[in-house]
């Protein structure tokens, strides 16, 4: 499911980041999250941007860069 | 531009060149700070606008010239930061690479390591905040790290200056060709090793340009779909050798995706964060697991869904607050000192000796630049209000907050702080949007940032409001005018969004760093660099456009005017009257002199021919003229008005002038001007900072043109409308 579909407070692992636009995936990359990633959801409610926590770094996802991060609950 | 990356303080024969490298917000520029002290000069580098920062500092003998690279995360070249950063170290060849990584947040910051290692760039790698990561639990086995790296590594604690000597010593140790380092490129797994060894030796055959950088640097670019690697690998090739190269390439990535069911720049990403997470198993020692840290506890406040909104919007009033009541003392001292230079200028000639010399001096550049350095204290705290926020950490949670209100503009979180600014003054505001990371928001943003009504559009209203509207109504009008100009600015960034700039707003990522103490140095020399950079360039260009506004103010001269004013004043001299009232009568003469003598110049003839244009929209000469004025800064208005109605220099309290005003027009007409002066032509520092800002005068003509077009469509269909109503009457 779409990262935007996890209620703030929830674990997930990153399944697959689907690229838009050049580029998005290195980025993403770059900032931490691609396959396997594991990260929880600090804030976040319908509409607007997500903060999401990937061990130390904290990141403001726009709504349409969270939703072409998949994730599969995390069983750790 | 190029001018101002070249004269920029040149490094020393025999300097080492050292690059700063490093994430955003791993304490990179409180590291260069701390190593070059003052001895800094920003710059842009040629072409684009991101910030050129040097400085050069002794130690052991040596001269040492450091670049600071923009703050990057990668050495992509999607972005302009990242594509600066890697030239640097690929064209300028630095002695020294220092990657300045956040000790308590390594494994993200080493994959930018990991980059710099391919382009086998000579490394010191600072381990920085090295305190914090203690103190989270991480403990650093230093050595051992070194050793996988294969690199220098020193621990420093940027905001207390510890460990500089330390990072000096290595960084001429390094640039002396310390042969015990010498990072290599990483192991990528052998379906990769394959065929990027396949691929190096296809560019090395088919003559890439490989001067600068090394094949197997290049074939893993071209692996990873890099564009800006693929044009320049291309350039000197013949057409059939660059397709052969190209071929080679999509046959590898599709054979790697065949294989590994991805593509290769995935692939490589994974390889990367495989080997730093090795290393990190190895030579860190984590005893605290991960937990929410201070910073969560107060995100959980400052961007909680409901406070978060009164908790900005008191930030916000703070900001303006600080802006303008700090700044309103120290700019009554420049108009004082700019007065009493104009005055002393002025004392140079005896009365009635005036010369044209004296008029340029003192009314051309004095009032000219006085006019723009008095708003020096408010771009200053406004400067140093926006760098406390963003230092401390707080501007990135505003842009969070305001994500889904841009998103209606279809921008994102970030191009709010840039319009924020905008009601203070536009010129910084265009400045502030180099944070945005694309040129469509960029170019969205500078181009809307007008409608913003700034501060100097205040007196208009000022003026205007009192004369024409009830008391009940003075507020409520001066909030109607905000709102129309915040409405246009919207409906013009979606205008804009939907035809020029085409395509969904880029999708928006940005770190949240930790809540920080910031730095006194570090806000002062933050505050510095962008006020310098205001004075300097604004400065210059303004000075030369007061110095035409003066001309066209001033010539043709009149020499015989249609009544004798001489004539007048010494008749009013023989008059039998006490001396207050002959003083009045004898300004009030020389008052109608100047309104003469203004209406012949070109500013007046350009009033006057303007007058068949204006007309629908309900302005007179007097008015076209004012308007002339309010593109060399926007208040000119006010004192154009001023001497067209022949009151001499006229504020905005000016109560003779609100009755010339009301006798002239019609509250309709005078809700026009404030329309007009709200939508029309950007001041000519706008236009300036929008042509260097987007690099190009097409942008800035654009805005120019656009948004007279806009003023004068809005302001005919106001007042036709209006007269229609019957609102056109007295």
């Amino acid at each position: 499911m779409p990262l935007t579909m996890l209620r703030p407070g929830s674990q997930a692992r990153v399944a697959e980041v689907r690229p838009h636009g050049h580029g998005m995936v290195q980025r993403l990359a770059s900032l931490g999250i691609l396959r396997g990633t594991e990260l929880s959801v600090l804030q976040g409610d319908a509409g607007g941007a997500l903060i999401v926590r990937i061990g130390e770094t904290r990141l403001v996802l726009g709504r349409g860069m969270a939703h072409r991060v998949f994730v599969e609950s995390s069983v750790s | 531009m190029n001018e101002a990356s070249q004269n920029g303080a040149p490094a020393a024969p025999g300097a080492i060149l050292a690059a700063l490298a490093g994430n955003p917000n791993s304490g990179k520029t409180t590291v260069f700070n701390n190593l070059t002290g003052a001895r800094q000069h920003v710059g842009n580098y040629p072409g684009v606008t991101v910030e050129k920062k040097e400085g050069h500092f002794r130690h052991g003998g040596r001269d040492v010239h450091v670049i600071d690279l923009p703050g990057t995360y990668s050495l992509t070249a999607y972005t302009p930061e990242e594509a600066v950063a890697r030239n640097v170290i690929i064209e300028e060849r630095p002695a020294v690479v220092v990657d300045i990584v956040d000790a308590s947040n390594l494994e993200r910051n080493l994959y930018l390591t990991t980059q710099l290692m391919e382009l086998e760039a000579p490394l010191v790698l600072v381990l920085n905040m090295s305190d914090v990561a203690r103190q989270r639990g991480h403990a650093i086995d230093v050595k051992r790290l070194s050793a996988l790296f294969n690199v220098r590594i020193v621990e420093t604690v940027g905001h207390r200056s510890e460990g500089m000597d330390q990072l000096k010593d290595a960084i001429l140790e390094v640039a002396a060709g310390a042969a015990a380092f010498s990072p290599a490129p990483l192991h990528y797994g052998d379906d990769i090793e394959r065929e990027l060894a396949a691929l190096t030796a296809v560019v090395g055959r088919e003559g890439a340009d490989t001067t600068t950088c090394r094949p197997r640097w290049v074939a893993l670019k071209l692996l990873e779909n890099d564009e800006v690697v693929r044009a320049q690998a291309s350039a000197r090739m013949s057409q059939p050798q660059a397709d052969a190269l190209m071929a080679a390439v999509r046959a590898a990535r599709d054979r790697l995706a065949a294989k590994l069911g991805d593509d290769a720049e995935i692939l490589i990403a994974d390889r990367r964060y495989g080997f730093i997470s090795g290393a990190c198993q190895e030579a860190v020692k984590t005893t605290v697991e991960s937990r929410h840290s201070t910073s969560d506890r107060i995100d959980m406040v400052m961007t909680h869904r409901v406070l978060s909104i009164p908790i900005f919007l008191a930030m916000m009033y703070a900001v303006f607050k600080l802006t303008f009541t700090l700044g309103e003392p120290p700019m009554g001292w420049i108009e004082a000192l700019f007065g009493w230079l104009g005055g002393v200028v002025a004392g140079g000639w005896a009365p009635g000796s005036e010369s044209l010399l004296k008029s340029l001096l003192v009314d051309g550049i004095i009032g000219g630049v006085g006019g723009v350095i008095v708003f020096l204290p408010n771009i200053l705290l406004l400067f140093l209000a926006i760098a406390i926020l963003e230092d401390s950490g707080y501007m990135a949670r505003a842009a969070f907050i305001m994500d889904r209100f841009m998103h209606q503009l279809g921008l994102h979180g970030k191009s709010f702080i840039p319009l924020l600014i905008g009601f203070g003054c536009t010129v910084p505001a265009i400045m502030a949007t180099r944070t945005l990371e694309t040129r469509r928001d960029r170019l969205i943003t500078m181009l809307v940032a007008p409608l913003i009504s700034c501060g100097a559009r205040l007196p208009i209203y000022a003026l205007i409001i009192p004369a024409f509207f009830p008391a009940a109504w003075h507020a409520r009008m001066l909030w109607i005018i905000y709102l129309i100009g915040i409405g246009l600015a919207v409906v013009c960034a979606r205008l804009l969004g939907r035809t020029l700039f085409r395509g969904e707003s880029t999708p928006f990522v940005m770190e949240l760093p930790p809540y920080r103490w910031p730095t006194l140095k570090g806000i002062a020399i933050h505050m510095w660099e962008r006020g310098q950079l205001y004075l300097r360039k604004a400065g210059t260009i303004i000075l030369g456009v007061s110095v035409i506004m003066w001309a066209l103010a001033t010539f043709p001269r009149k020499q015989t005017f249609e009544h004798d004013h001489e004539a007048q004043v010494a008749a009013v001299a023989v008059l039998v009257l006490d001396d207050a009232e002959k003083g009045r009568r004898v300004a009030e003469i020389e008052q109608a002199r100047q309104a003469e003598e203004l209406a012949y110049t070109i500013a007046g003839r350009i009033g006057h021919a303007l007058e068949p244009v204006l007309a629908p929209l309900g302005f007179d000469w007097r008015i076209g003229t004012g308007l002339i004025g309010a593109f060399a800064a926007k208040e000119v208005f006010v004192a154009q008005m001023g001497i067209v109605f022949a009151l001499g220099e006229a504020g905005q309290d000016s109560t003779a002038l609100r009755e010339k005003l009301r006798a002239n027009y019609t509250p309709l007409q005078a809700f026009c001007i404030m329309l007009f002066c709200l939508v029309s032509a950007p001041c000519m520092a706008t236009i300036a900072v929008t042509r260097r800002e987007s690099n190009s005068w097409k942008w800035a003509l654009f805005q120019l043109g656009g948004l007279t077009a806009l003023a004068y469509v809005l302001t005919l269909i106001v007042f036709q409308v209006g007269c229609l109503l019957g609102l056109g009457a007295r």
